[in-house]
């Protein structure tokens, strides 16, 4: 385990962001640990000592603008953009912003806390390459994505760790076959994640 | 980097950044108005951001707080900078998909009897302030304030706990049947 990875894990323990146990997702699926980085993010002094933990290849991404599609991982992005001075938006859905625009050669570090199916970058990428910007590489907290290879879809994630995470169907789920009883994800943390499937 | 300092003014601020927009829309609220302030323009600035949050964390310096809140998507980012600035835990509000009402994720704990400052950008009706607050209520904690950046109608608005604004601005508010821009024809913008 590197430094940063260390770090980052020993903010999140503390904090009681990481979960261990048996639990079913917004997919329907079930999963034996999960993240919930508000926990950590709501301190701005610990969101800050968490960029700092991975700002480094952050700074060399050549970006003028901080993009997240998520209203848990404001705190990590708006850090990234303070210190950038790089510009911010947030579009979170159901939310929409009328007419948003970004200006001419808007190059977007998309922010996001946890990944695990790509399916809010995905959302992320859309959404800024409709209004006119670029896409120049994704950070993230917990890239929980198996054989990421640290990108997607041709742009860098730059990644605080990587904990791929195991998903099963509940009929295939071993805690399930262990009788173990299942630890409902609490339904506000559901129905939020649900609508981007995370 | 569009420059402001302790003193610019606030309408300033919205001018420069393109983010007092005038024309014919509609409200949320269902009302017409002729002019709208766009937040989500100048929270794109960081140091813009982050003067405000220091403006708002100025007058509640001698309050005891616990954390700050702010309903989404409008008081979020300012929640995150005001709480930077006074040193507490930043929170938000979102809307349910089912009822009209507001939660709180569980992973942000609330104690019981936590003092909290409910954070937004423009008041004008005060439904949003009003739902994030019974949320961090419902959750156990204690309102001991609100603060906004603008309040839209000229510092008449009233909450049932003190309320410090940035800006008090009166912009009418016009029912769709009285609206002089309907009658003069100038073409709706919904927002």
């Amino acid at each position: 385990m590197d430094l940063v990875e260390n770090q980052l894990r020993l903010l999140l323990a503390e904090t009681g962001a990481y979960h261990e146990g048996h639990f079913e997702i917004g997919s329907g699926q079930h999963t034996l640990s999960y993240y919930n980085c508000e926990r950590l993010l709501q301190y701005p002094s610990l969101a800050s000592r968490a960029v700092d933990a991975f700002f480094s290849p952050i700074q060399d991404i050549e970006a003028n603008f901080v993009f997240t599609p998520s209203i848990s991982a404001v705190a990590l992005a708006f850090e990234i953009a303070r210190r950038t001075t790089w510009q911010f938006a947030l579009h979170a859905l159901p939310f929409t912003l009328p007419d948003y625009h970004f200006p001419k050669h808007t190059r977007v570090l998309v922010v996001e806390d946890v990944v695990t199916s790509g399916r809010s970058l995905r959302h992320a990428r859309e959404w800024c390459s409709q209004r006119g910007a670029e896409i120049a590489a994704y950070a993230v907290l917990v890239d929980r994505r198996s054989d990421s290879g640290g990108n997607f879809e041709g742009n860098t994630v730059i990644s605080g760790f990587m904990d791929p995470v195991q998903v099963f169907a509940p009929d295939e789920c071993p805690a399930c076959h262990d009788t173990i009883p299942l630890d409902l994800v609490s339904p506000n943390y559901r129905s939020n994640h649900q609508e981007l499937g995370e | 980097m569009t420059e402001v300092t302790d003193r610019t003014d606030i309408l300033e601020i919205y001018r420069t950044t393109g983010a007092l927009r005038t024309g014919h829309f509609l409200l949320a609220s269902g009302g017409h108005t002729d002019s709208f302030f766009q937040s989500a323009t100048i929270m794109q600035f960081p140091n813009i951001a982050q003067e405000l949050g220091r403006r708002i964390a100025e007058r509640w310096k001698d309050t005891e707080l616990d954390f700050v809140i702010g309903p989404a998507l409008g008081g979020v980012v300012l929640s995150a900078v005001t709480a930077q600035f006074l040193g507490v835990r930043s929170l938000f509000a979102e809307k349910s998909n089912n009822s009209g009402e507001m939660f709180i994720r569980s992973g942000m704990m609330v104690r019981e009897g936590e003092h909290f400052l409910v954070v937004e950008d423009i008041v004008t009706t005060g439904r949003s302030v009003m739902k994030a607050t019974h949320a961090a209520e419902h959750a156990g904690g204690m309102c001991v304030g609100i603060s906004s950046i603008i309040d839209r109608n000229g510092g008449a608005t009233r909450f049932p706990f003190r309320y410090r604004y940035l800006a008090a601005l009166h912009v009418p508010i016009f029912a769709p049947g009285a609206c002089p821009l309907c009658k003069s024809g100038v073409s709706l913008e919904k927002i």
